[in-house]
């Protein structure tokens, strides 16, 4: 465990002292004082291998006197004996009196030949090339590369368009062997299956030809692929980065709820990637989770509300189908009417669907139960991003347990009404013989299923990248959704949806934003109390105690790496 | 497809495995590839499976190791296969006219060279014989050299090549008398007709007795002699051995390992290859003494692969000493327990650097490591502390507890102690070993007196005098000493005076190049070594020590331009003091040196103009074949330069 209260030490960067707490990088440090050191192999969440060399900074000890202590100059600092030679700086952390330098000339040198090696035997076909515009190889050259090529010779052949794996395209050639994708997929996927064969500029990244990159972390080695090397067969050739709107949020296919950047052009999702929140996912996401976007943009979208006439489905404003709606549901007010809620929905949607209960006077309310195998990586059972939300909104104190209650319900002929938010009755035993049983059965969901057939009315929602809104992840922190793309076709936020219906059932209305939903939650709910939905932070905010699903992966290697350091120099 | 492996394949394996804790398994990598090669001749995808299978790691793993470490083969080789060695002073004796030679005889196409990592491997249509191309083995003192099989072919001329292929052919293993100006202690023994590599043999030659004398000696005694000796290690870096010791903390907790690095692999030098082949037990001796004195229980021998005979030595030695208790459980009664085992490298010469030695060991690609960290002596072999000793430095422990520490410092001078062997190679009429009190004579009495001089009729140029990676002296300079100007012929055979004479004792290689030698071509044979050799790792190394390679190899093809030269040094400088271990300064001083002691021999063969950075572009077949390479009339329009960034847009 870290020290809570760590020593600091102090450290000259660029002939300023600064102060770090011990056990503080020496490459973070830098980066602390302003001073950003490149780098390529180095990853803050992986062991340092130092293969890249980019990092070489000039570094040098305290000048100690015979009393064995440092010699101070004239204005009573520390003087510095520096080094001859280069040292890199991912390798070792801060110590007292320590002195660097990142911007000499011998510095400058360094990167200058560094950065030229690595792209003598580089294709340079930046125009094709998918990293274009993220790429470090391309950022650096800029700023520490030379202008001109002096290299006249054959580049070294390597293979390109390598299948690593389903989601996983290499190009040997771009690759400049910092070992990353390596590191990552050993100690933190827990899955060995990167080398590097060959020798010297011969060198290539491989699988063995019998195992492919297939874990559920794969795509996470294209995020920290510095250069071109590594691809998503998803992504690749899709959309050139710099047009990618990026918008922070949180994948909401498990309880984990990763944090994310969605890139989004014109209305369209392109990509997700994990942003960093060591609460959370560190630096990662499962390929599963940031994959799973593409329903949004289904055939199957619902894209206009429906209201049954004549027995057939038919299009309808938005007015005529809640007030359509509300006149079917009074007749069963008290009683008759059940709601399948989800645990998919944001904490706004749930309060005001409990809102909707109370008014119905049902408590034949619940959200339907999805888990599937989990890790001990990111991975969660719960695959409901949001059981703590409807657990503390009283939606549901156990999710699934009142469905048996509302099955029997329907059959029995008690219940008359149903309402389903964003599930399908059918894949939680609610058959379609049941459904044909209902006088009314509304449908507020974002694709449509076997079940939608059999509804009374059907009011088409959105999904998480297309909405505001928060949820209580696994281990019970508050996170909010940003709006990344606009919903289709006619198709409206969730929470007005359940606003409206709630107005058109009882005329009254004080609801005019999202954020007059949440301060109804914080006013009633004390784990939230003081809170606004605006202010809950990019990295989210504890707002309960519990544990649901996986720590944070760990960084074991990281730590033995430490601990051997930390061996070496028992300062 | 699961291979059958036979039961006594299996169970060699197990035994291999047997030499590495239970919980490092991985270890035993390279030598289950060493037998499952040896049995089925090649390593087979199957094999590669089956081999990660028993050890419990993933396939990867072991093909990274397969591509890794030239000896192994994914492709079967003839039934006898030829290894020439192509590297400098075999070079120099005609390795590549004996190479042709012996493809013609053996009548295989050879493929051609460059391309890919390894020298190609190449069979006889017949499948009677392969052939390659490697690097140094170790045995430049009689080149050119060849390996057929395990068995070392020595002086082996273009001319007689078909000898070598006659069924009846066997090694050459003639050993001159000691000349009158040698000091030996280490071999002392070398070359004797009546000295076998039997214990028996050794025992009467007063064999064992230091060791007797040394565990009767507390272990602070024996560092501290040591110590007091001065001896400083002969694998390459001098660092004193005594120092290295007194790393270890007298009440470690964890294990501590020793390793003798016996992968001599420096070009020129060929010095532990005698010690082991000739008189293995004192290495043992010297080993055992080293045991005693830091605690250690479990020592490794790293042997490069290219010495089967030699591991088949050692591995005997050792057995004959396990049998006399010199080794093994309770060792001369003393309640302690040693264990040496042999481990076999396969043909990478950074398996020399001792952290990419300690890597390899542990079943991986010998990458060496950070330090900090890794340390060895703190961080080394499984992350304990590790002592890795050179062959010749090991053997010199046992002589300096029979004559005591401060009795074998009297030999040499200070701060350069003891004997140590020198190897001269190249353009000398005695090439050969040569073991003088350190310091004591000069450069000139070696190479003059002992190794004979140059060729009749021909001049010394320069000497490169510590193996391929020393920079080179030029005959006819004068060097700057501590208290004086020297020739190059009175420099001091000793660490400290060739440093002050801008290069280094090293591993003791002494190459000799005349003056009918190319400056060019000579460099360009010893980049091609350090580009095949390079692990990859690090970025200046892997990319510049190739292009280096190739910079040399077109000039030397009529292609070189006018900013060669400078470019050259600068690649040169660019990797020297930037990469993670010293092959950094291995490979850049070879060139930095070069250009500097021979800028016209440069010069000469970088005459054409540089080509116009914007297309056309020239590949380098073009800039070899034309004479005149024409300017773009687009790049050099005076009107653009005229127009400057207004005429841009």
């Amino acid at each position: 465990m870290p020290d809570p209260n760590p020593p600091m030490v102090n450290v000259q960067i660029n002939g300023a002292w600064h102060q770090f707490p011990k056990g503080t990088r020496l490459i973070e440090a830098c980066e602390q004082a302003g001073s950003y050191v490149p780098r390529y192999c180095y990853h803050k969440k992986l062991s340092s291998p130092g293969n890249c060399r980019m990092c070489l900074i000039e570094m040098g000890m305290p000048k100690m006197g015979p009393d064995r202590k440092p010699l101070l100059d004239d204005d009573g600092q520390p003087e510095i004996n520096w080094m001859p030679r280069p040292q890199i700086c991912c390798a070792s952390d801060v110590s007292e009196g320590l002195g660097v330098r990142t911007n000499s000339p011998l510095v400058e040198e360094c990167r200058r030949g560094v950065m030229e090696f690595l792209l003598i035997n580089h294709p340079l076909d930046c125009p094709i090339c998918d990293q274009a515009g993220e790429c470090r190889l391309q950022e650096f050259s800029v700023e520490y590369g030379r202008q001109d090529s002096r290299f006249l010779e054959n580049k070294v052949k390597k293979p390109k368009n390598i299948e690593l794996g389903p989601r996983v395209t290499l190009d040997d050639e771009r690759c400049i062997l910092c070992s990353r994708c390596i590191r990552f997929s050993k100690e933190i996927a827990h899955d060995d299956v990167l080398g590097f064969i060959d020798r010297g500029s011969h060198t290539v990244l491989t699988a063995h030809p019998g195992k492919r990159l297939e874990n559920n972390y794969s795509l996470n080695t294209v995020d920290i692929c510095p250069v071109g090397a590594l691809t998503s067969a998803d992504f690749r050739f899709k959309m050139r980065v710099w047009f990618l709107k990026e918008t922070k949020s949180f994948c909401t296919s498990c309880a984990t709820g990763c944090n994310t950047i969605i890139g989004t052009r014109e209305g369209e999702i392109f990509r997700q990637t994990p942003r960093e929140n060591d609460a959370v996912n560190s630096c990662w996401m499962c390929d599963y989770g940031r994959l799973n976007f593409d329903y949004l943009q289904s055939d199957r979208r619902l894209l206009e509300p429906l209201v049954r006439e004549q027995n057939i489905l038919q299009p309808a404003t938005w007015k005529r189908a809640l007030e359509t709606i509300a006149a079917q549901l009074k007749p069963y007010l008290g009683g008759q009417t059940a709601i399948l809620a989800s645990g998919r929905m944001t904490n706004e949607e749930l309060w005001l669907a409990a809102c909707l209960a109370k008014l119905l006077g049902t408590t034949l309310i619940d959200i339907v139960p999805r888990t599937g195998p989990g890790d001990d990586i990111l991975l969660s059972e719960d695959r409901n991003p949001n059981s703590n939300g409807a657990r503390l909104l009283g939606v549901a104190s156990k999710s699934g347990q009142v469905l048996p209650q509302i099955k029997e319900a329907i059959w029995s002929g008690q219940i008359k009404a149903l309402i389903s938010l964003g599930e399908n009755p059918v894949r939680c035993g609610i058959s379609t013989d049941f459904l044909a049983r209902l006088p009314v059965y509304v449908v507020m969901d974002i694709l449509s299923n076997e079940a939608t057939g059999f509804a009374s009315a059907v009011l088409p929602s959105l999904g998480f990248a297309e909405k505001r809104g928060s949820m209580i992840n696994g281990k019970g922190r508050l996170q909010r959704l940003n709006r990344a793309v606009p919903g289709p076709g006619q198709a409206r936020d969730d929470w007005e949806i359940l606003r409206d219906l709630i107005q058109a059932l009882d005329g009254g209305n004080s609801i005019y934003t999202i954020e007059d939903v949440f301060r109804q939650i914080s006013e009633s709910v004390p784990q939230l109390a003081g809170q606004t939905l605006s202010r809950i932070s990019d990295l989210g905010l504890q707002v309960i105690e519990t544990d649901r699903s996986p720590n944070p992966p760990g960084e074991p290697s990281e730590e033995k790496v430490r601990e051997r350091e930390r061996q070496t120099h028992p300062q | 497809m699961t291979p059958s492996v036979p039961a006594d394949l299996e169970r060699k394996m197990e035994e291999a495995i047997g030499h590495y804790p239970a919980e490092q398994k991985r270890s035993a990598s390279l030598p289950l590839l060493h037998l499952w090669q040896e049995h089925f001749g090649f390593i087979s995808d199957e094999g590669i499976t089956w081999i990660a299978a028993k050890l419990g790691i993933e396939p990867i793993n072991i093909l990274e190791l397969v591509t890794f470490y030239p000896m192994f083969r994914q492709a079967p080789a003839g039934r006898k296969h030829i290894r020439v060695c192509r590297t400098l002073s075999c070079a120099m004796a005609g390795a590549y006219p004996l190479m042709e030679k012996l493809a013609g005889l053996t009548k295989i196409d050879r493929e051609p060279q460059g391309a890919g990592m390894h020298n190609p491997v190449s069979v006889s249509p017949d499948g009677e014989y392969s052939i390659e191309f490697v690097e140094c083995l170790a045995s430049c003192g009689t080149a050119p050299v060849c390996m057929i099989d395990d068995a070392l072919h020595e002086n082996v001329a273009p001319e007689s090549a078909a000898d070598l292929l006659a069924p009846q052919s066997s090694p050459n293993t003639q050993q001159p008398p000691p000349h009158a100006l040698e000091r030996r202690l280490i071999f002392k023994n070398i070359g004797r007709d009546d000295y076998t590599t039997d214990i028996d043999c050794y025992l009467k030659n007063g064999g064992y007795e230091d060791l007797r004398a040394a565990v009767k000696m507390s272990r602070t005694e024996i560092v501290n002699e040591v110590k007091t000796s001065g001896l400083r290690g002969r694998g390459g870096a001098g660092f004193p051995c005594g120092v290295k010791w007194s790393f270890i903390k007298p009440d470690e907790q964890k294990p501590v390992y020793l390793i003798c690095n016996a992968d001599e692999s420096e070009p020129g030098t060929f010095k532990d290859r005698y010690i082991i082949h000739q008189d293995p037990h004192q290495l043992i001796e010297g080993m055992l003494i080293s045991c005693f004195a830091l605690n250690v229980h479990t020592a490794y021998i790293y042997i490069r692969g290219e010495f089967p005979e030699g591991a088949r030595i050692l591995e005997r030695a050792i057995e004959e000493a396990r049998a006399h208790n010199f080794l093994g459980r309770n060792a001369l009664g003393l309640g302690f327990d040693v264990e040496f085992y042999i481990h076999r490298g396969a043909g990478a010469y950074i398996c020399g650097e001792e952290t990419g030695l300690i890597e390899s060991l542990e079943g991986k690609r010998a990458y060496p490591r950070i330090k900090p960290p890794y340390f060895p002596a703190v961080l080394g072999l499984y992350l304990c502390p590790t002592i890795v000793n050179n062959v010749e430095t090991l053997c010199h422990v046992k002589y300096i507890i029979a004559m005591g520490g401060a009795e074998y410092a009297r030999i040499g001078r200070p701060n350069n102690t003891g004997t140590r062997i020198v190897c001269v190679s190249g353009d000398v009429v005695r090439p050969g070993y040569f073991e003088i009190e350190v310091g004591a004579l000069t450069m000139g009495q070696v190479i003059n007196e002992m190794a004979g001089g140059p060729k009749p009729g021909r001049k010394i140029k320069a000497v490169i005098p510590g193996g391929s990676s020393a920079k080179v002296l030029r005959a006819g300079d004068t060097f700057k000493l501590k208290e004086r100007e020297v020739s190059m012929d009175e420099i001091p055979m000793d660490f400290d005076s060739l440093a002050a004479a801008g290069s280094m004792a090293g591993s003791g290689g002494v190459i000799v190049l005349d003056d009918s030698r190319d400056m060019v071509w000579t460099l360009n044979n010893i980049n091609e070594f350090y580009a095949h050799e390079s692990c990859g790792q690090c970025t200046p190394c892997r990319e510049g020590s190739l292009w280096m390679k190739k910079i040399t190899q077109r000039m030397l093809e009529g292609g070189g331009v006018t900013q060669d030269p400078a470019t050259l040094k600068n690649v040169a400088d660019n990797i020297a003091g930037r990469t993670i271990c010293a092959f950094g300064e291995a490979c850049a001083w070879p060139t930095q040196s070069f250009l500097v002691k021979f800028p016209d021999e440069f010069a000469a063969r970088a005459q054409k103009p540089v080509p116009p950075p914007l297309p056309p572009e020239y590949t380098p077949g073009e800039l070899i074949a034309q004479s005149e390479i024409p300017t773009s009339p687009l790049a050099h329009d005076p009107g653009w330069e005229k127009a400057g960034s207004a005429g841009m847009l």
